[in-house]
């Protein structure tokens, strides 16, 4: 059976929402997380090579999430949240160069 | 799990899954026959061949003969990747340091006589299916191929959450005697079951094979953007070294490669490089693994200083190096390169199952809005969809079959033209097969006309290939295994396509 169109949500702006959140948030979210443990692990070499599969098992994962909750907008902000928070911790921790 | 999340993981399942269906489809069916695609590019040249060790390839021989041919290698990498079946080395020489007129070219130089022969002088219809099957012959191909795989993953993870709860009661439920939409749902279910580790393998490493930008986006921030030094670190072998511009005089090969192979038993090498050719900074690199039988994952290199010939590198192929081979476990998951035919003929199966995995999935989206409180414009377009998708993929397989049939025939003199045609006889092929079972609207039809042609085609392809080149199939079983094994291919496809055209005309429903 199809799904039961009562639950779905049909609004173009949340579709939009969550779709990007989805796609470009899980990217975002998902490097991100792989360079903020590049930086603070010690061997920064073991994650980069590793991400060859998680970065994109992650993305995937993350794929699902914007479309656990109601509303898309709020999956922006609290991913945006995150985003500022590794963004802090990249900043603290400076490549190793 | 709570409703609403089970009906919006539901519609995504099926709203992703309908949108890459038919790409999908075609990455699937034709990655089936791209596993075999070095055999089948010597099935079509239809020559018996006796290879020769790779450890026995004389590298001053191909430095001579490339100079013979006209390739001035002053200043430049040259790679030379080894061959796989036949007795081509494929070498593919980078633009010169020191003449920038020199750019990079491809050839390849033959084991045996040591000819020097332009490459892709003979465009296999394997080559052919290889790259359709990552899409790499349309414009940003590899790119749509990629995200196609990364929206195959995101179907595979809302297939499982909404499937979850009866993942093991489902299992066993056929019910091939009911209606249509419970043989496609049961079909469904249980086949994507027994597929899911062979599907979720080729998502994972298919993204990394087709947007393995994305991975390098991060790292590249991490080393500053300094690619030399990402490389060096993150890929070894891929490492670049500085040009001094102080050229030396003629040099020595083979040496190396003798001190190299009496290292560690059962290394083969599976690319060697000469780096800054000519020059006081020339490196001789060979890249090779154990074989799959020793260690699965026995990735090891030497890096000789050419000059003074001293090792300047090496990896232990018996240490169990993470870096090294973790790439190299995403190269050999994804072509099946580590189990002999027997595990090709496993990925075989499981592609071909995918395959059907998708069209029952388009299948269950059109039958199950078989229902009285769906408008009828509405249904009457669904259903055109799902004829539309089923005379597309399904005429894959008669089309895929013909344009095999015409590889082997086309004669040697055409070389030239051999691209042309098989794209010609392919695309066109396929565009006026699909027109005329999207004009006919009858799925029945459409899927027994493409199973009865394929088949057929599939049985006489072995035949054609005994009389146009004299390799039988009882010939070639013990002096050509990978001719064999493309003839046994079409041999088993087309007895089980024909077994199951006579099943579907036989049947009553």
């Amino acid at each position: 059976m199809p799904a039961n169109p009562k639950y779905l949500n049909n609004s173009k702006s949340q579709r939009f929402a969550k779709i990007s959140a989805a796609v470009i948030g899980g990217y975002l979210l998902s490097s991100g997380l792989h360079l903020v443990l590049a930086l603070i692990l010690p061997n920064p070499k073991i994650v980069l090579i590793t991400s060859v599969y998680t970065l994109y098992i992650l993305w995937g994962l993350l794929l699902l999430v914007p479309f656990l909750y109601k509303n898309g907008w709020k999956v922006w902000l609290v991913y945006l949240g995150i985003l500022c928070l590794m963004a802090l911790m990249i900043y603290l921790n400076p490549r190793p160069l | 799990m709570d409703k609403r999340r089970y009906n919006v993981f539901y519609n995504l399942h099926t709203v992703s899954g309908i949108t890459i269906s038919v790409v999908l489809f075609v990455m699937f069916f034709a990655g089936a026959f791209a596993l075999f695609k070095d055999e089948v590019a010597i099935w079509e040249k239809g020559e018996v061949i006796e290879q020769q060790a790779v450890e026995a390839i004389n590298y001053d021989r191909i430095v001579a003969s490339l100079s013979s041919a006209g390739h001035d290698l002053e200043g430049r990498d040259v790679r030379m990747i080894m061959p796989h079946l036949d007795n081509e080395v494929w070498v593919i020489l980078s633009a010169s340091k020191v003449n920038p007129k020199h750019k990079k070219t491809y050839v390849n130089v033959n084991t045996v006589n040591y000819q020097v022969t332009a490459y892709g002088a003979f465009y296999s219809f394997g080559e052919f299916i290889y790259q359709l099957h990552f899409l790499s012959i349309f414009p940003y191909g590899v790119y749509i191929a990629g995200f196609i795989a990364l929206f195959f993953m995101f179907a595979i993870f809302t297939g499982l959450i909404i499937h979850w709860d009866k993942i093991i009661s489902n299992f066993y439920v056929f019910r091939s005697k009911e209606k249509f939409k419970t043989i496609w749902k049961d079909a469904h279910t249980a086949l994507a079951m027994i597929g899911l580790p062979f599907q979720l393998i080729f998502a994972i490493t298919s993204c990394f094979l087709c947007l393995s930008l994305f991975v390098l986006i991060p790292a590249n921030y991490f080393y500053n953007n300094d690619q030399q030094k990402l490389m060096s670190e993150l890929r070894p072998r891929a490492k670049t070294y500085n040009f001094e511009n102080s050229p030396v005089g003629k040099q020595e090969f083979n040496p190396f490669m003798s001190d190299a192979l009496e290292k560690w038993d059962s290394f083969t090498p599976l690319q060697v490089w000469i780096r800054n050719f000519g020059d006081s900074s020339m490196k001789f690199q060979i890249d090779g693994a154990l074989s799959s039988d020793e260690k699965l994952f026995g990735y090891g290199s030497v890096v000789y200083d050419v000059v003074s010939g001293k090792v300047n590198a090496i990896t232990n192929p018996f240490d169990n190096n993470y870096l090294e081979n973790i790439e190299f476990s995403v190269t050999k998951l994804h072509y099946a390169d580590f189990g002999g035919y027997w595990i090709k003929a496993l990925y075989f199966l499981m592609a071909i199952i995918t395959c059907f995995v998708i069209l029952s999935g388009v299948m269950i989206w059109v039958t199950s809005r078989d229902k009285k409180n769906i408008p009828a414009e509405q249904k009457r377009f669904y259903h055109r969809v799902a004829k539309v998708y089923l005379a597309i993929c399904l005429s894959l397989y008669p089309i895929t079959t013909f344009t095999f049939l015409v590889a082997k025939v086309l004669p040697r003199p055409l070389d030239p033209q051999r691209q042309a045609i098989i794209y010609t006889v392919f695309f066109a092929g396929w565009l006026l097969l699909s027109m005329w079972f999207i004009y006919k609207r009858n799925n029945k039809l459409t899927n027994l006309h493409c199973l009865s042609i394929a088949g057929f085609l599939a049985i006489i392809i072995p035949f054609i290939n005994g009389f146009t080149s004299g390799n039988w199939f009882w010939k070639t079983i013990n002096s050509s295994a990978p001719i064999f094994v493309i003839d046994a291919l079409w041999l088993i496809l087309g007895g089980f396509t024909l077994l199951a055209v006579y099943k579907l005309s036989t049947k009553k429903v």
